[in-house]
């Protein structure tokens, strides 16, 4: 036990040590948040980047649509930087895309070498693949221009840059680049635009506010010496407690109404509550033992006799109980019984 | 005491817990970088593939393709056709200019509505693709029309490869939505009453042999063998006028057919058969064109004894599925004679 007026080592711990702990991560969450909310905030646009060098670049089936639904892409072939693409960029390639299905994407370049874009390496770097589309290649000189072709959803093709912007959802929906004129660098990137951000300051507040809340708790209830609290709260609970009936008198009362007549004021909560606690086994007040009467113990008459004189004994209970849950007079007891008794005669003979 | 050990000891934990959880949220400030995810492979038993084609790309087609005849018949000249148009269709249309051309103006029935009543997009990869689009009656209230656009292969475009004309009432099958996706079939496809392949060859047999076929309890009536039958009977009573013959030959093309899975088990075929028609005058005559159509193409030609017309049929059948009870019918054709000669 600890002396009065000087606070006990748990305080001190709760107080002094859990607290500002709390108190700490509690600021580090919120201010964490704030940076997620603003300077760290993601970016409603990313764009992402690369470079390839091919006659054909197809999106894989479910790039359109990695980050948002709004995406542009844009092909550039005159930004390259060899002596080489220089040459070939006077000449300004015309560059096509099409919006597509993979498999027309695939039939179209079958046999031939194409550039795939399978994603993001990073936010700001598309991952590029190579590949040969299977089946047989198709010359070039037959059969329609790419840009005419019944297959494309939209087309555009314009010289040595092109872009187009959609808004797709559609998994299966497909960008296909193509450079009539044979391989070529090509500078490729896809911008989406992002309607809903991702939101990574609210986890932070969040947690932050639990921190603050623990903070609160260790410098209250937590530091609070157990002993105390628990002396604060027991007579209290005893107080109330008293009138509550036991599971046993509640058994007795089903057996025998008259003796569970001592109804308490308790609420149903705190009844509900007193059998909780009697399940937990929380000793309480000891319950009294069901009480049984064997009418044949017992001299009715005698009772009644005492029932008419008023000479109940106060105190005891149970006679207290029978006079408070006697619902007939002892003129018609009395003629119950003579009529029991002619009864019991007539049967005799 | 002993209640606030629990207590402490879970507030560490919660503590450490949170700590942790923290960590990845300062280590990436965009979040984690999205993955591709890679679709199954579609499968063409089991789940409708997408289709082929948007209705919008196959409004377009079909506009591009009508540009095309439309060009062809103010100039009632098949040249350039070809971009557009193939198969039977594309001879049948030929033919159809050159009559135009004699006559002075193209028959009515080779209209072809601009607005559909439904279109059957199938989503079957590979190629040759077809579509099957279904036209609104003509504006003089002629029959509706059963196009078939066909891609021969993924650089090629879509072409007009044949044209039914639909039988007044004909009832035909259902198909998935546009948006849904069909599926085609093939000329052996099983599972029905016939083989696409068998159900065409014995409706040539059937047409060949109007009476005697040994498939005409497979066939429901229909008008296109009604309207030969009245023909041939008409063209009959003429040649027994003067002592001569007629016989027609109906040959299923090789390969010339285009099959769809309908929504309830059978296929819709559209194939082409080819006729030949020699009709062989008596007591020394000369044997004459039958119709304006075969005057036309006839043009300035010598008639002899005998005279040999050339037919392309185009015709719909529908073979429902081998459980069913209902026979083979046709629902839509189209014939056209092709080259008249005489032999």
């Amino acid at each position: 036990m600890t002396r009065p007026g000087k606070p006990s080592r748990h305080s001190m711990i709760m107080r002094g040590i859990v607290t500002p702990i709390f108190g700490l991560l509690a600021v580090t969450a919120i201010v964490l948040g704030i940076f997620n909310a603003t300077v760290w905030k993601p970016s409603a646009h990313v764009d992402a980047h690369a470079r390839t060098k091919a006659a054909y670049v197809v999106t894989d089936p479910g790039v359109l649509p990695l980050v948002d639904s709004k995406v542009t892409m844009r092909v550039d072939a005159a930004s390259a930087g060899t002596a080489a693409s220089a040459d070939q960029d006077s000449q300004k390639p015309t560059i096509c895309m099409a919006l597509t299905t993979a498999k027309d994407a695939a039939g179209w370049t079958a046999g031939q070498d194409v550039a795939r874009v399978r994603g993001l390496d990073d936010w700001q770097t598309l991952s590029v693949g190579r590949d040969t589309s299977p089946g047989k290649s198709v010359k070039s000189d037959q059969g329609v221009a790419f840009q005419d072709s019944d297959m494309w959803q939209q087309v555009t093709c314009s010289d040595s840059s092109v872009s187009m912007s959609l808004k797709t959802d559609d998994p299966q929906a497909v960008l296909l680049v193509a450079v009539p004129q044979g391989a070529h660098s090509l500078g490729l990137e896809m911008l989406w635009q992002r309607d809903k951000l991702p939101n990574f300051a609210m986890p932070f507040y969040f947690a932050g506010g639990l921190l603050a809340l623990l903070a609160v708790l260790s410098a209250t209830v937590f530091a609070m010496d157990p002993v105390k609290r628990r002396k604060q709260t027991e007579p209290e609970q005893e107080a109330e407690e008293t009138p509550e009936v036991s599971v046993a008198q509640a058994l007795g009362n089903a057996i025998l109404p008259g003796l569970g007549n001592r109804r308490s004021p308790a609420s149903g909560r705190r009844l509900r509550h007193a059998r909780g606690q009697a399940r937990q086994g929380d000793p309480g007040p000891p319950p009294r033992p069901p009480v049984v009467i064997d009418p044949r113990n017992r001299n009715l008459v005698a009772d009644q006799q005492e029932g008419a004189d008023g000479s109940t004994v106060n105190g005891d209970r149970r006679a207290d109980d029978m006079s408070s849950t006697r619902v007939i007079s002892s003129q018609e007891m009395a003629s119950y019984l003579a009529r029991l008794a002619h009864e019991g005669e007539e049967e005799r003979q | 005491m002993s209640m606030n050990k629990p207590l402490n000891g879970v507030a560490a934990v919660a503590a450490l817990a949170l700590s942790l959880a923290l960590l990845p949220g300062l280590s990436a400030c965009e979040g984690q970088v999205p993955q591709a995810r890679r679709t199954e492979p579609q499968s063409t038993a089991t789940t409708a593939p997408a289709p082929n084609l948007t209705p919008a790309q196959e409004a377009r087609i079909r506009k591009s393709i009508g540009a095309v005849l439309d060009q062809a018949n103010e100039a009632k000249d098949p040249a350039g056709l070809d971009q557009r148009v193939s198969g039977p269709q594309l001879e049948i249309r030929t033919s159809e200019l050159t009559i135009a051309r004699a006559t002075g103006q193209l028959d009515p029935k080779t209209t072809i509505p601009t607005t559909i009543a439904q279109t059957v997009i199938p989503g079957d990869p590979g190629w040759p693709r077809s579509v099957f689009s279904i036209t609104t009656t003509t504006q003089d209230q002629q029959s509706k029309r059963l196009l078939v656009l066909d891609q021969e292969s993924a650089h090629d475009n879509y072409k007009l490869w044949g044209v039914a004309r639909l039988f007044q009432g004909a009832q035909l099958p259902k198909f998935p939505v546009a948006t849904i996706g069909a599926r085609m079939g093939q000329g052996d496809d099983q599972g029905l009453k016939a083989t696409p392949v068998e159900a065409v060859r014995r409706y040539a047999d059937l047409l060949q042999n109007p009476q005697g076929s040994k498939y005409v309890k497979e066939f429901a009536q229909d008008d296109f063998r009604n309207s030969l039958g009245t023909l041939t009977q008409v063209v009959q009573q003429g040649i027994e006028a003067n002592k001569g013959s007629q016989s027609q030959t109906f040959t299923p093309a090789q390969g010339q057919l285009r099959v769809m899975h309908s929504s309830d088990g059978g296929d819709l075929v559209v194939a082409r058969i080819d006729s030949v028609w020699t009709r062989q005058a008596g007591e020394g005559r000369e044997s004459s064109p039958a119709s304006d159509a075969e005057t036309a193409l006839f043009g300035q030609g010598k008639p002899t004894s005998t005279m040999k017309v050339t037919y392309v049929n185009v015709i719909a059948l529908y073979v429902p599925s081998a459980d069913s009870h209902e026979p083979i019918r046709a629902v839509g054709a189209e014939r056209e004679p092709i080259k008249v000669e005489a032999v």
